[in-house]
């Protein structure tokens, strides 16, 4: 009895559309991935900057808001290296007093967030709290700024 | 609203952006006369400018480590002349602190958030 010979041109389809089917798996991998990645950074953007106090305290005038945020990003680096220096040194009342000073900045950038982190981080020094939690919360708030810097440069 | 004459208002902060934007928002429907300060010291120097309305920070030593603090100051503005209103405009949500600078003189205690400064033009706008 002779072999069956598998079709030859049958396999060739099989193949292809098994190559199409990858193909295809492979852009919708790459676009929900895209998607997630699209959808993180515009939550985390919410989560650290919420620029509706400035629009409505610059009535929507574009020009004064960029002033603020021009003014906000000059001041960024320094408030940043200052919470690093103060951390690095243990230096609780310096901390509380760098924490405290730019709470006004925070709540007018929509950096909620960040305003009550640095509210815990005066609380926690004023109490004499463990500065391992005070260390945790000033790394926390230092993210925060650096992120909104990064953010707030490309605006 | 009803609105308010214009009057000569020091602000005493030592986050110059606050101050420039407090300095905006009071300056934007009524043309009041604001000057701005960093210290407490600065503004005392020039309180021959007779001001009606100082709006005074209570930490004042972000720039200047030795400045003193609002409470000093505020003592200061009082004894100088105590006609003078004052509001305290602070991060600081203690009750404590609150209490001692209305004990001290100061009309009003405004807390720095989102409100602050529609609160503190108000306050501006209800005095004599």
């Amino acid at each position: 009895m002779p072999l069956k010979c598998p079709d030859i041109k049958e396999q060739r389809l099989l193949i292809y559309k098994q190559l199409i089917l990858s193909k295809v798996f492979g852009y919708l991998c790459r676009m929900h991935i895209y998607t997630l990645y699209f959808y993180e950074s515009f939550y985390i953007q919410k989560r650290i900057f919420r620029h509706q106090f400035l629009e409505r305290f610059c009535e929507g005038d574009k020009i004064r808001m960029q002033k603020y945020i021009d003014m906000f990003l000059a001041s960024a680096p320094s408030l940043i290296e200052n919470l690093k220096a103060s951390l690095n040194n243990n230096d609780c009342h310096e901390i509380a007093s760098q924490a405290h000073g730019h709470k006004a900045k925070l709540i007018m950038m929509g950096m909620n967030e960040a305003k009550e982190l640095a509210s815990e981080i005066e609380m926690l020094c004023r109490q004499g709290e463990n500065m391992d939690s005070i260390k945790i919360s000033l790394q926390k708030l230092v993210i925060q700024i650096e992120t909104a810097v990064s953010i707030l440069q490309t605006v | 609203m009803e609105i308010g004459k214009a009057k000569k208002i020091f602000i005493v902060d030592d986050d110059l952006m606050l101050t420039e934007a407090l300095k905006d928002w009071l300056t934007r429907k009524i043309p009041h006369h604001v000057t701005t300060f960093s210290t407490g010291e600065d503004c005392l120097q020039h309180f021959s400018d007779k001001p009606d309305v100082v709006i005074l920070d209570y930490y004042l030593n972000a720039i200047s480590k030795d400045a003193a603090n609002g409470i000093e100051i505020l003592k200061a503005i009082k004894k100088y002349d105590p006609s003078i209103h004052v509001i305290i405009l602070s991060s600081q949500e203690h009750y404590g602190i609150a209490s001692q600078t209305i004990q001290q003189g100061a009309e009003h205690y405004v807390i720095k958030d989102e409100n602050a400064f529609e609160k503190v033009a108000s306050l501006i706008n209800e005095l004599g």
